[in-house]
């Protein structure tokens, strides 16, 4: 409920924006929260790498036979591919959000399919960081 | 891992004109070729070679590979 409201929020103030400012300006801005958005998610993910590659190596180091240590490495690795897949997943999304808000300065989609992309990508996101906080944690 | 690859690459060939035209415009406004290359980077290929250690590293301390098959 409060995304759909925080969703119309941030609809009607692009509408508004488009209004006043036109297409250029509004693809301007999506894009400049697109690159904000990257900025967070690029450094989580070389984060989410690093804390996989210590988790593992600490796992070989800590166990004293073969059988406990690849019980420990697989289980760290088990839960760093959903992470890895979260943070692809992110991507993907990244790259068609650009590609729908392109589409949007090129006039063949509209504001809210744009909107939409962006809003999706914010949706992966926080399934994704949701992830890296476990991985964080320990949990 | 591969198929995860594979699947990111298909949602990138999907979309590939007009995240070109993106890329063309931010190296037109004078954002640097690192900065976009850093916009669409996948950390799998990293993910593996920091896997090929440890598995290096486990062999080396066991005397026997991590993954057996």
């Amino acid at each position: 409920m409060i995304t759909a409201m925080r969703h119309l929020h941030l609809l009607a103030l692009l509408l508004l924006f488009t209004a006043c400012a036109g297409r250029t300006e509004t693809t301007r801005a999506l894009h400049a929260g697109l690159n904000s958005m990257t900025d967070v998610v690029d450094p989580a993910y070389e984060l989410a790498v690093t804390t996989c590659d210590a988790l593992e190596r600490s796992a070989v180091a800590r166990n004293t036979t073969p059988d406990t240590a690849r019980a420990a490495v697989l289980r760290v690795r088990a839960r760093c591919d959903r992470t890895f897949a979260a943070f692809e997943a992110t991507r993907a999304e990244q790259s068609a959000a650009r590609a729908v808000v392109e589409s949007f300065r090129g006039g063949t989609v509209t504001l809210v399919e744009a909107v939409t992309a962006v809003e999706r990508l914010r949706a992966a996101w926080k399934r994704t960081w949701a992830l890296v906080e476990a991985l964080k944690g320990g949990q | 891992m591969g198929d995860r690859l594979q699947q990111f690459g298909d949602v990138l060939m999907e979309v590939i004109p007009a995240v070109m035209a993106w890329v063309r415009r931010r190296l037109e406004a004078g954002d640097s070729g690192e900065a976009v290359v850093r916009d669409i980077r996948s950390r799998l290929a990293e993910v593996a070679e920091d896997r090929a250690a440890v598995d290096a590293a486990f062999a080396h301390k066991f005397g026997e590979p991590l993954d057996p098959e």
